[in-house]
């Protein structure tokens, strides 16, 4: 730390240029971010379903679908012209390998002895115009043939079509999303609505485009307003203001360098590194202001700050950095993104902190009017009253909170996991009305597929297949399946007039043969693979938490088991199973990133403290996860995503209570008897505290106006993290300090800085 | 009866003996790929190999029996669930075709409408006009660069009266046996499928090439057609191209 002091003041304008050009060098790197919004970045890095969907696509040529639905009287001369059309620019549109809607739909019949297959809406009577009557046959045809069963091309009350557009692989799903909406739009005039991955993911990124910048300004706006509160002078609130935008800066341009792109719940990061940061800038410049208040010169000050507080402030930035990074050992790519990016900002915010800052304080003249934090005020009495209090009432305080705990750990076993990724969005907005009305046409928007291994030819095996298709369908959750069975009852019926499947595997194979010689051989091949040792069941399902989609799991399972027995290798895969291993793997990056975390921050402030210091400190920590986590289970609000975060972001936000127990320690190394210790300790250092926990919330209490579901609903329980750390370290900790660390050296393992200073 | 078509027939391309001159001009070469002989009849097994881009693949074995592009009856050999079923396409004299096929799990003889010919044969790249070939008189021609060997590339561009459903094609005729080595089909500026065909050899007297492959460019499928067990010019029964010998 001398050594840092030493370089900081002789070297300022160096390293102030040498930050100035990283940081501009870093901000075009970090200006270049990009953004990963598609559904499948969300995916565990190991998912077996998501394997099998490849392995489905591959086979079957499954590829991500745009659904949607337009409004009108359909089945009207206008009303079909319009959706051939529409048909037609979709089927144009750049990534579009396939649509399906009644203008695409096929007609199979017996006319006098031939077997006629083609397009339902015949090119040649859209040239001539159609007419009612045939517009009319056309409903017909689509509400008797067993072809279309199962398929809602057009609502049973004419009201609603639908188009399936197939995107090809690899494409940005959000620009297509972006196409087709706007290509509906211009040619559909009614009401139309979107929904499948693509409109997700082209959601999701609208979201990403407009969050981050929003809240990245409300944070430092709220940041802003709390330093001038504390500091009361320009230069008190503009310092960390610079410290915390070159953390941001710093992190997101590293970020960009290392190849990664921002996604949603990545925005969580900058907004926890502005936080973080001006904590960090507020313990120093705190400092700073009181020695110069004291009658220390300016470079005198800052050695001071550097070598007391900034020892905090070091341990305290390592452990955050080490708590984020806990991240990186996530299977979701989202996850280790915002570990990323929030450890490296963190750790950038330290460096500003500790080089970058005191440089600047050296070359800056020392303001005319400093404020004494220690001075008597509002502030300082309530400290008084505080540590008085503390000191008199230590057994209730360890009391309450260990019944409080008690609450909140019964609480923690209410709490219900949800991934689902339509509950990141508003329940009342745009994005889930507009899935909600797909599904209530089409009877889901979540693609699930059964891939049913097995002779394919046997009618035993068909017979299965179908039975096993309509009592999945039958499911609450499940919408109509479609699958070979209803192309060869059809084929079966328009061949023979019996509605049933062929009776033999010749029969099947030869009805299958000749629908090869006069269907599309690329119908054939979305449901059953050339040699016909695979089949596959298409449904779509509604959107559900993943606690249902868990229980759908094992439903389908054990259909299957008694359709099927021994006749074919069942496998299923699709969205909501998808979402439903996203939990798993949220579940696991929990308890690890969870326990290691905890772990790293013992070990980190135990380094130069003492481990049962350390310890007695986290204690805080522990007692506020418990509560945070108790909350979400009390007030019946989800694990997800961004929830399953709050643990380690409470030890990353609330390390700062390892500076009163440093400052416990240090008056205690003075000779004050613990009781006295502990209300010095508060009175010193409970005004930074406190105003690091009101910036903290500032900075946090930003997320509350994030798009992004799971963020917004972080950002109100980070407040309240926020809050239960200021208490609890204002309160719980030095009451625990009078029990646990009353000698807390011990078996100290002092730093060389501090005992000079002592 | 329509002139015979030679240019992507399944079962015979055929070339005279080796010409001593080459050719300048398009109009030659396709005149002269027009003269080379052909069987009157043609009895053949096909072995058919369908391949999607993902590499599964289905083989059938057909028994064929043509005369001319006129008249042909193909059953189905193997695999054993379809073994017995049968097609046959027949000319009317007016031009138009009849295609019709057996199953025999359902004892019933089908038509196909005629305005189909476009569409797959039994699932192969193939198409059912690729296999009755196409006639040289709907497309105009021109000769675009000879090539060492050589080898002729051709692009033919269907006349305005055509139904052809191209844009265009790109052959190239090699000079020693007139049979195109290779067919590029184009749509949209694109091509679209490509024939290729090899192991050409002498069979009774006429240059074949036993083994045909299409490549569908778009889906990343492609089919094989190999001819074996081939007897040609022995007269065939009229009762072998009846709906009668398609059930028995």
């Amino acid at each position: 730390m001398k050594q840092l002091a030493h370089l900081v003041l002789n070297r300022s304008w160096a390293v102030i240029i040498l930050f100035a050009l990283i940081t501009v060098l870093l901000g075009f790197s970090a200006s270049r971010t990009g953004t990963d919004n598609t559904t499948h970045a969300l995916y565990p890095d190991h998912s077996v379903v998501a394997a099998l969907q490849d392995e489905i696509a591959a086979t079957f040529g499954q590829r991500d679908m745009l659904l949607v639905v337009t409004e009108g009287e359909i089945f009207t001369p206008a009303g079909l012209s319009a959706l051939h059309d529409l048909t037609l620019a979709l089927s144009r549109l750049e990534g579009a390998t396939n649509v399906t809607s009644v203008a695409t739909a096929r007609r199979m019949e017996d006319d006098d002895g031939f077997l006629v297959t083609g397009d339902l809406l015949d090119a040649e009577a859209l040239a001539q115009g159609l007419d009612q009557e045939q517009a009319d046959e056309i409903r017909r045809y689509l509400s008797t043939s067993p072809l279309y069963e199962n398929v809602t091309l057009v609502s049973s009350d004419g009201r609603h079509a639908t188009l399936i557009v197939e995107l090809e692989d690899g494409i940005d799903a959000s620009e297509f999303a972006r196409s087709v909406d706007d290509t509906v739009r211009q040619l559909w005039d009614g009401p139309y609505a979107l929904a499948g991955q693509a409109f997700t993911s082209m959601e999701l990124q609208s979201i990403i485009k407009r969050d981050l910048p929003a809240l990245g300004a409300t944070a430092i706006v709220l940041i802003l307003i709390f330093l001038a509160l504390n500091f009361r002078s320009v230069q008190g609130t503009l310092l960390p203001f610079v410290q915390i935008i070159t953390g941001v800066v710093w992190g997101m341009g590293l970020f960009q360098l290392l190849g990664h792109k921002l996604m949603a719940l990545t925005v969580i990061g900058p907004i926890a590194v502005m936080a973080v940061g001006s904590s960090f800038a507020l313990h120093l410049l705190g400092r700073y202001y009181f020695e110069l208040a004291r009658g220390a010169n300016k470079q005198q000050a800052i050695r001071l700050m550097l070598m007391e507080t900034g020892l905090g402030v070091m341990i305290s930035g390592f452990a955050i950095a080490a708590a984020m990074s806990t991240f990186l050992l996530s299977d979701l790519a989202m996850v280790r993104g915002l570990g990323l990016i929030s450890a490296l900002g963190v750790l950038s915010a330290l460096l500003a902190s500790m080089l970058f800052l005191p440089a600047l304080l050296n070359v800056l003249p020392v303001p005319r009017r400093v404020a004494d934090t220690e001075s008597p005020g509002l502030i300082s009495g309530f400290l008084v009253w505080l540590g008085r209090t503390v000191v008199r009432r230590r057994r209730a305080i360890l009391s309450v909170s260990t019944l409080l705990i008690v609450v909140a750990v019964i609480g923690v076993f209410r709490i219900v996991p949800n991934t689902s990724i339509i509950a990141f969005f508003p329940e009342s907005g745009a994005t889930r009305t507009s899935i909600g009305k797909v599904e209530q046409v089409m009877g889901g928007s979540a693609p699930i597929t059964v891939e049913v291994e097995g002779d394919i030819l046997d009618p035993v095996v068909l017979q299965a297949l179908e039975r096993f298709q309509q009592q999945a369908s039958a499911l609450d959750v499940v919408g109509p399946g479609q699958s070979i069975a209803n192309v060869l009852r059809a084929l079966h019926l328009t061949l023979t007039g019996e509605n049933s499947l062929p009776p033999t595997r010749q029969g099947v194979a030869q009805e299958l043969l000749l629908y090869q010689s006069s269907g599309e051989i690329s119908e054939l091949q979305r449901f059953v693979t050339l040699d016909y040792s695979k089949a596959l069941v298409r449904f779509t399902a509604k959107a559900m938490p993943t606690e249902r989609a868990a229980q759908l799991q094992q439903e389908l399972i054990g259909l299957a088991r008694d359709a099927f027995g021994e006749l074919a290798i069942v496998q299923i895969a699709g969205q909501p199973l998808l979402e439903y291993e996203i939990e798993q793997a949220m579940r696991r990056d929990f308890l690890v990133s969870l326990t290691l975390a905890i772990l790293l921050v013992i070990i980190i402030d135990s380094f130069v403290r003492s481990f049962r210091a350390a310890a007695v400190t986290v204690l805080v920590l522990l007692v506020t996860i418990a509560l945070q986590y108790g909350i979400l289970g009390w007030a019946g609000l989800p694990l997800n995503l961004a929830t399953m975060l709050m643990g380690a972001l409470a030890i990353g936000v609330g390390d700062y209570a390892i500076h009163l127990t440093v400052r416990y320690m240090e008056e205690r190394r003075h000779g004050l008897e613990p009781e006295a210790a502990v209300q010095r300790a508060l009175f010193t250092s409970g005004r930074q505290i406190l105003f690091t926990a009101l910036t903290l919330g500032a900075g946090f209490s930003a997320l509350v106006f994030a798009d992004f579901v799971p963020v917004k609903t972080l950002g109100s329980l980070m407040l309240l993290t926020v809050a239960l750390v200021g208490v609890s370290t204002l309160t719980l900790l030095p009451a625990a300090s009078l029990w646990l660390l009353r000698n807390p050296h011990s078996r100290a393992n002092r730093s060389p800085e501090v005992s000079t200073h002592a | 009866m329509r002139k015979p078509a030679i240019i992507t027939s399944l079962l015979l391309l055929l070339a005279g003996s080796a010409l001593a001159q080459t050719f300048t001009t398009a109009q030659d070469i396709m005149d002269a790929v027009s003269a080379t002989p052909e069987p009157v009849t043609l009895q053949a097994t096909l072995d058919m190999t369908i391949t999607s881009a993902n590499g599964q693949s289905l083989s059938r074995t057909l028994r064929m029996w043509s005369e001319g592009d006129d008249r042909r009856v193909i059953k189905f050999i193997a695999p054993a669930d379809i073994a017995g079923s049968g097609f046959l396409s027949l000319e009317r004299p007016d031009g138009s075709s009849e295609n019709m096929i057996y199953l025999p799990a359902l004892d019933r003889v089908r038509r196909i409408a005629g305005g189909q010919q476009g569409d797959s044969f039994f699932g192969s790249d193939f198409s059912y006009s690729d296999m009755t070939g196409i006639d040289p008189d709907e497309y105009s021609h021109s000769l675009l660069e000879t090539r060492d060997g050589p080898t002729y590339i051709i692009e033919a561009v269907p006349l305005p009266d055509s139904e052809s459903p191209w844009e265009r094609l790109l052959l190239e005729v090699p000079h020693d046996t007139l049979i195109p080595a290779r067919v590029d089909y184009y749509l949209n500026g694109t091509a679209v499928r490509t024939l290729t065909t090899s192991d050409v050899s002498k069979v009774d007297g006429y240059l074949l090439a036993r083994e045909r492959r299409m490549d569908n460019l778009l889906s990343g499928s492609h089919t094989l057609i190999r001819q074996s067990e081939m007897t040609l010019d022995e007269d065939i029964p009229a009762e072998v191209f009846s709906e009668r010998f398609l059930r028995r």
